[in-house]
């Protein structure tokens, strides 16, 4: 009984987790080698989906979800590294405030927070009208709204505090007596972050870093509502679950998307194990 | 229809207005069922199962009817059209009452045996809708009536006549210089290919397409969307994006729109431009071996008596088909749709049905169109 016991404690997690995602994981697997019909699916084998996903089109819309999401990862981490180093090493006893300012935004809600955005890149939003009262533009921005940067501008906004808890973890573990040892020895600030700083939160990066870019690469709603006319894999992954009903292909990309994801998982890590402290 | 255009109900979930003034009149018509206690006749209720677009059951709620006559409505709402088609076809037959296809799907529903002919006998109500309606071909085979037509509207141009400096005449006229980078379209397949194909083809149906004629419908959305700036997820986008000044024209709309805009503090307005549009109607339709006739009768009749279909014209905001609802109407609900003249509206709005499924005719089919409108999604 006594060996049984963890089994039986995780069991009903371990089921939940099956269930709930194991189960529907595979079938969705199976499924991105089955072929659509008008209203069914024909469980014959094939590869077709998986070359339609990475090909034409689909390959094109691939490599610029790629090009945002990792534009949203590197400067939600960049920004991310930033106020946490504030937090904890600058702003003395403002830095708990100034962390509780970041995750109360959480409770802002997504949908929110992009409506927000709308507000202020639109042409009649706040940038714009501030930029010509002071006289600095005739006509109003256009690119501001409806443009790939006003994607990675609202997906940072959302992110961010995503990435500061991590990294702000990570420097919590660093010692201002290391800091003050290598001030000592002659190291200049740019080399205190270089050598400690940042070999030290590595962790924290690369969970910030990652975090911020799956859930970029696989969003939909941000580019549908302020990205005008630029189109993301999630919003064509979306298209083949909902107006298509090709669900094969649906999840064949979705399994594209995944791959992908590993990679740059893979990557990110091998990047930063480079980094290390001197 | 597909997802958004053939159901007024996408357009309705969209709004986030709506949708909250929606759910309060429904949760009232609920309190108020509730409060009301056991129906007032003593007899035990019937459960009717409704299959159809959230919202398109409210008009049932507008008094004690329901209670009345003993009637537990059991609604289950879909996302789009063909989840009727899918359910009645896979087992729903005989546990399905009624069921609220846009019209372009109603010949493929008859003839596919899923849903029964309407004895009109039974809906005294029909008398009291307008001819361009009654009369619209899609929703009677062979000459049986196969749908009792409740809410419609089209697809005009909306337009800032601030900023266009008058009423727009063409579908062309987004192409004008100063109006680049200021149009929005709606991420609709069948609505935007519908309308592509009567501006930018030969075809005699905008649905009955040749594959060349499909392809030059999307070469036409292609370009459309290059002189866009917008294009929107829901009604309720186009309408914010108007509103704030982003876009001041747009490739098809919804009448509605000019009241969204309204509340949101800018004028918009709405035309039919030349070449014409398309236009939509939803209805209620009884599916094959439906369990409780007799009821399913009286909702049919309900949802266009007068007192639900004002409800549906002033709280839904969508096109009513009673006229002698439109004649109840206030007069701010009476402005969104062209309820004065119907028969220019006829002219220039078409109900198109529904593209072909298979591949027989040799014509596009809707998977094919679906197909296709991919290279306007990635361009």
């Amino acid at each position: 009984m006594t060996r049984r016991a963890p089994l039986v404690l995780i069991a009903p997690s371990l089921a939940v987790f099956v269930t709930l995602f194991v189960a529907p994981f595979a079938y969705f697997f199976l499924m991105s080698f089955w072929k659509k019909q008008r209203f069914t699916i024909e469980r014959e084998f094939n590869l077709d989906n998986y070359y339609a996903a990475v090909t034409d089109e689909n390959l094109e819309i691939g490599i610029n979800t790629l090009i945002v999401a990792v534009s949203v990862a590197l400067t939600t981490t960049i920004l991310g590294f930033i106020y946490a180093w504030i937090v904890r090493f600058k702003a003395g006893n403002w830095g708990k405030a100034l962390l509780f300012v970041a995750l109360v935004t959480l409770f802002g809600g997504y949908l929110m927070k992009i409506y927000a955005w709308k507000t202020i890149l639109g042409n009649e939003g706040v940038l714009n009208t501030a930029l010509q009262t002071l006289g600095l533009i005739d006509e109003p921005i256009a690119a501001l709204l409806y443009s790939p940067g006003a994607v990675i501008v609202t997906l940072t906004h959302f992110l961010l505090p995503f990435a500061i808890l991590p990294i702000y973890g990570s420097m919590r573990s660093i010692s201002d007596i290391e800091m003050e040892a290598a001030r000592d020895l002659g190291a200049r600030p740019w080399q205190v972050l270089a050598g400690i700083i940042v070999p030290r939160c590595r962790a924290g990066i690369v969970t910030a870093f990652l975090f911020a870019f799956l859930i970029a690469a696989g969003d939909y709603i941000t580019p549908q509502l302020v990205g005008g006319k630029l189109t993301m894999t999630g919003n064509m992954i979306a298209l083949q679950f909902g107006q298509r009903f090709n669900w094969p292909l649906g999840a064949a990309m979705s399994f594209v998307v995944l791959t992908t994801a590993l990679f740059v998982i893979a990557a990110t890590h091998s990047l930063m194990a480079l980094w290390r402290p001197r | 229809m597909q997802r958004v255009r053939g159901s007024g109900l996408i357009r309705v979930r969209s709004m986030m207005q709506l949708s909250r003034r929606q759910f309060g009149l429904g949760a009232a018509a609920m309190g108020g069922l509730a409060a009301a206690g056991l129906p007032r006749r003593a007899r035990a209720a019937t459960d009717v199962t409704f299959l159809g677009w959230q919202g398109y059951d409210e008009g049932l709620f507008v008094d004690d009817f329901l209670a009345e006559n003993g009637i537990s409505l059991n609604t289950t709402y879909i996302g789009n059209n063909d989840e009727i088609v899918t359910k009645l076809a896979s087992g729903g037959l005989g546990s399905i009452d009624i069921v609220t296809p846009y019209m372009g799907y109603i010949p493929l529903l008859a003839e596919s045996g899923l849903v029964q002919p309407i004895d009109e006998s039974k809906v005294p109500n029909l008398a009291s809708v307008m001819p361009i309606f009654r009369n619209d071909p899609n929703i009677s085979v062979d000459g049986v009536l196969y749908g009792v037509p409740f809410t419609w509207g089209s697809a005009p141009m909306m337009y800032n006549p601030e900023a266009t400096g008058g009423e727009p005449q063409s579908w062309m006229d987004l192409f004008k210089p100063e109006f680049e980078g200021k149009v929005a379209m709606m991420d609709d397949p069948l609505g935007n290919l519908m309308l592509a194909a009567l501006i930018a083809t030969d075809a005699e149906s905008a649905t009955d397409l040749t594959h060349e004629q499909l392809a030059a419908a999307v070469d036409f959305l292609i370009k459309v969307k290059s002189v866009s700036r917008v294009v929107a997820v829901s009604w309720g986008d186009m309408a914010d994006s108007l509103a704030r000044g982003d876009v001041v024209i747009t490739f098809s709309g919804w009448e509605t729109i000019k009241k969204f805009a309204a509340d949101l503090g800018t004028r918009i307005e709405y035309t039919y431009p030349q070449e014409g549009t398309f236009a939509w109607l939803d209805n209620y339709c009884i599916a094959t071996d439906a369990p409780n006739l007799e009821e399913d009768y009286l909702l049919c009749n309900k949802i266009i008596s007068v007192e639900s279909q004002v409800m549906i014209g002033t709280e839904l905001l969508q096109g009513i088909v009673s006229q002698d609802a439109v004649a109840a109407l206030d007069p701010e609900a009476a402005s969104l749709y062209p309820y004065d003249n119907m028969d220019a509206f006829g002219q220039k709005a078409t109900f198109f049905r529904f593209p072909p499924l298979d591949d027989s005719s040799g014509l596009a089919t809707f998977d094919d169109w679906l197909e296709e409108y991919e290279r306007f999604k990635t361009a």
